[in-house]
């Protein structure tokens, strides 16, 4: 989209007529939305068109929900099973301490950071692929329509935000900022991509390996056991992390299913009512006219 | 919120192709409900649209000045900062949506975040060699200042 004019819908013609740009007393555009193309709906009525809008919605929310909830399902399934073999591993590698045990815990925090810093880089890598771009703009919609329905602070918090947290895309947009200059060059997609998310994942196990083994050579005997254990911790921190979100956007989605069917049910219904009044409203006119 | 998690739970869904002509239709008709402050309404519009053509900022603005007129900005910063990259395409950055991202962060009183959009936005005009892009992202950055 090259047209740069922006103009303030609020005071738009039309649709089916170009608007003039709305300006401020010091002459400013007011928003960064561009008029809609001339002649967009020839002949037809918003109103009916926001009626099949509302219908096309209803079945893509519908669809695209409950493959999210199974999906999600599934998730939760695994992250559930990682948080037990990390809890078994942690166990064993308890049993194997010994001396060594003292060493690490600053070690630990930084395997644990470094986990989940490639977990979240590893995330934003995939966004040069066609799925996760779709996965995107399906997130986007349900954001949307949970916000509206349940207020910006109840879902922002449902999705573990605080007011301090810059947001799930944007914490996500933020550490991979690096990797959008690596996506720039991946003409090829999801292949491309792949491979820097593995590296990247690469990096992350390198770093959480090394926060694990410990500083220096005071960990080369017990580095092993240690390394274990603090990869386990951070296994199951992960885990848990996963399983958690996992579980709150599923309850969002769900909540998003439940009562987004009933409203599409309620706006089908006004506007089929602001229809019928409309056209009933023409015809008087029309018999009036005619006398 | 890990990114992770949603991107694999939606894996599968693609985008439904839709003519040009549809687009601009369903932008149309936003824009028409969003000029007589049927937010709302015009926000299930734009959401149709988002899921139809991800790739047009239109979505990711529109969508994003839904919740700007209710004043869920934190929300409309998300929706803009998903806009940036997605609507970018492969290459580059939305620089209008990076634009829409930086005035509600100014909303939100996080300046420190600004300057790293306008500058993020200013390369990507730079990137598309687009003359009116660059003028606008200038334009930005004296009003933000």
């Amino acid at each position: 989209m090259s047209d740069v004019t922006a103009v303030s819908p609020a005071s738009a013609a039309t649709p089916a007529q170009a608007g003039t740009a709305p300006q401020s007393p010091s002459g400013e555009r007011t928003t960064l939305l561009p008029d809609p193309a001339a002649g967009a709906l020839d002949g037809t009525d918003p109103l009916s068109m926001l009626y099949l809008f509302e219908s096309k919605d209803r079945q893509l929310g519908v669809a695209s929900a409950t493959r999210q909830i199974t999906a999600l399902q599934n998730e939760r399934h695994q992250a559930v099973q990682r948080e037990q073999q990390a809890i078994a591993k942690a166990i064993d590698a308890q049993n194997h301490r010994s001396f060594w045990d003292d060493l690490g815990s600053v070690c630990s925090e930084v395997a644990k950071v470094a986990v989940v810093v490639a977990s979240v880089a590893a995330a934003v890598a995939t966004l040069g692929a066609a799925t996760p771009i779709a996965a995107l703009a399906v997130a986007g919609a349900v954001l949307s329509t949970a916000s509206f329905v349940d207020g910006e602070c109840h879902v922002l918090h449902s999705l573990g935000m605080d007011d301090a947290t810059a947001g799930w895309i944007d914490t996500g947009l933020a550490v991979g900022g690096g990797l959008l200059a690596c996506g720039a060059g991946m003409a090829a997609g999801a292949k491309a991509a792949t491979s820097t998310l593995s590296a990247i994942s690469r990096a992350g196990n390198v770093v959480a390996g090394l926060g694990g083994i410990g500083s220096g050579a005071a960990a080369i005997a017990a580095g092993k056991a240690q390394a274990q254990g603090d990869q386990a911790a951070a296994d199951q921190v992960a885990a848990q992390a996963q399983s958690d979100h996992a579980s709150r956007l599923m309850q969002v989605v769900v909540d998003d299913v439940q009562t987004a069917d009933e409203q599409a049910q309620r706006v089908l219904g006004t506007i089929a009512n602001t229809k019928t009044i409309q056209d009933q409203t023409a015809v008087s006119a029309a018999t009036a006219v005619r006398g | 919120m890990d990114l992770a998690q949603f991107t694999a739970a939606v894996r599968g869904h693609r985008p439904l192709p839709s003519r040009p002509a549809t687009i601009e239709a369903i932008y149309a008709t936003a824009h028409w409900l969003l000029a007589r402050e049927r937010a709302a309404d015009a926000a299930k519009v734009f959401r149709v649209m988002l899921r139809v053509a991800p790739r047009d900022e239109r979505a990711w603005l529109g969508l994003g000045e839904c919740h700007e007129r209710i004043d869920q900005l934190r929300i409309a910063a998300e929706l803009y900062g998903a806009g940036s990259v997605i609507a970018g395409g492969e290459r580059s950055l939305s620089v209008r949506c990076l634009l829409a991202r930086a005035r509600v962060l100014a909303k939100l009183a996080r300046g420190d975040d600004i300057e790293r959009i306008l500058d993020a936005a200013e390369n990507a005009a730079a990137a598309q060699d687009d003359e009116a892009l660059i003028a606008l992202v200038a334009s930005e950055r004296r009003r933000l200042s």
